[in-house]
């Protein structure tokens, strides 16, 4: 046998293996699972089987949505530095094998969260699935600058799921949930596309910052976090939280909030703005932490 | 929390909201220039695009003024000595 043959099958199937875990974009899902286990113990209190079991069927959900997304998108992930190196431009993968695999892993987990959870569940999921494929990656995306405003929804459907799984319905808490993700994107995205907008006009999708100009992003920015912390407070005015989220909201909105401030005032905005990117990330974990430790401990 | 101030509270995030809301409303419908050769029906959806997230936020604070435990109490008129406080459930709006 050839030593050569020897050490490089492992490494072949390792890079093969890799780039089917890097089609579902798990860094981006990681935040997902959070925004959608979090909601469980605010609805209720969800057994460890639960919690594993929609874990597994959101990760896949949206790792499918996200490979369906990167075979939409194939014709311009080429032109933007930030997507070039993705399996199908970089031709490490057909674009059909990465159509199957997203399929595949989406259609396991409805059935996943359908036979084990509740066919709410499995809709929801679902419906997100959808809605970012259809509605965000072939409509909107390159047609209008409110692309990541309305299919920013497609993100905001995992706490309606985890909040499904566990009561098997809806209430007006799970609908602040979701609205918290949909006006949290806009702040959140815009940020990423003032610094990578190059990017994006190279790729033709037409982003806000391209369209509007630097400084109505900055400003469409800030009436967005005005409604995010707005939103982030009201669950508590009807009961649905205490005082420890109540506080922990106040303070994570206001620092994003300062921010978002810091973009618009400074004539060198590209390092706030990145700040802004990095903390909005954490801001949503933390919001959706913070939940969870008011039904804790209150 | 308290009924007065879970109404303090709605007021003033809502109001933030509310504020925050208008005037996306008043950049996304009046306020930028469109860009040129925008047809008349891509300023229509886009105005569609920015209405509709408005009209969810006033639906869902006017779900939220429903569920307030302060609001019976300030709509209520005053009931006569003797005669039992009515209870409202705890707060969940289903849908």
């Amino acid at each position: 046998m050839n030593p050569s043959t020897i050490s490089s099958a492992p490494s072949e199937s390792r890079t093969a293996l890799q780039d089917f875990v890097s089609l579902t974009k798990p860094r981006i899902i990681s935040l997902l699972l959070v925004t959608t286990v979090a909601p469980m113990f605010v609805a209720g209190d969800p057994t460890w089987q639960q919690v594993l079991l929609v874990t597994l069927g959101g990760y896949l959900m949206a790792g499918g949505a996200n490979a369906v997304n990167m075979y939409v998108d194939r014709d311009i992930d080429d032109s933007m530095a930030r997507t070039r190196t993705r399996p199908i431009p970089s031709g490490r993968m057909g674009a059909r094998a990465v159509l199957a695999f997203g399929v595949a892993i989406a259609t396991a987990a409805t059935w996943l969260l359908g036979r084990f959870i509740n066919p709410l569940t499995a809709a929801l999921a679902l419906g997100g699935f959808y809605f970012y494929i259809l509605v965000y990656t072939r409509w909107l995306k390159r047609t209008t600058p409110q692309n990541i405003v309305i299919g920013g929804a497609a993100g905001a459907f995992p706490p309606l799921v985890g909040w499904a799984a566990v009561t098997g319905q809806l209430d007006l808490t799970a609908v602040y949930l979701f609205l918290i993700i949909f006006f949290w994107t806009p702040p959140h995205f815009w940020a990423l596309a003032l610094l990578k907008q190059v990017d994006y006009g190279r790729a033709g999708v037409p982003m806000a910052p391209l369209v509007w100009g630097e400084r109505e992003t900055m400003n469409q920015m800030l009436w967005y976090t005005f409604i995010l912390l707005g939103l982030t407070l009201l669950p508590a005015s009807f009961g649905a939280f205490g005082l420890v989220y109540f506080v922990s909201a106040l303070v994570l909105g206001l620092i994003l909030l300062y921010g978002v401030l810091r973009i618009r005032r400074e004539t060198v905005w590209a390092k706030p703005a990145w700040w802004v990117y990095k903390y909005s990330l954490l801001y949503l974990a933390l919001l959706f932490v913070a939940m969870v430790a008011d039904r804790a401990l209150t | 929390m308290s009924p007065s101030l879970s109404l303090i509270v709605f007021v003033v995030a809502a109001a933030l909201a509310v504020v925050g809301q208008l005037l996306v409303l008043r950049d996304g419908l009046a306020g930028r220039t469109p860009a040129a050769g925008t047809s008349v029906g891509a300023r229509v959806r886009e105005a569609l695009w920015i209405t509709i997230p408005a009209l969810v936020l006033g639906l869902t604070l006017w779900g939220t003024w429903r569920a307030l435990p302060s609001r019976e109490r300030v709509a209520t008129p005053v009931r006569p000595a003797g005669e039992p406080v009515a209870t409202r459930p705890v707060p969940g709006v289903r849908l």
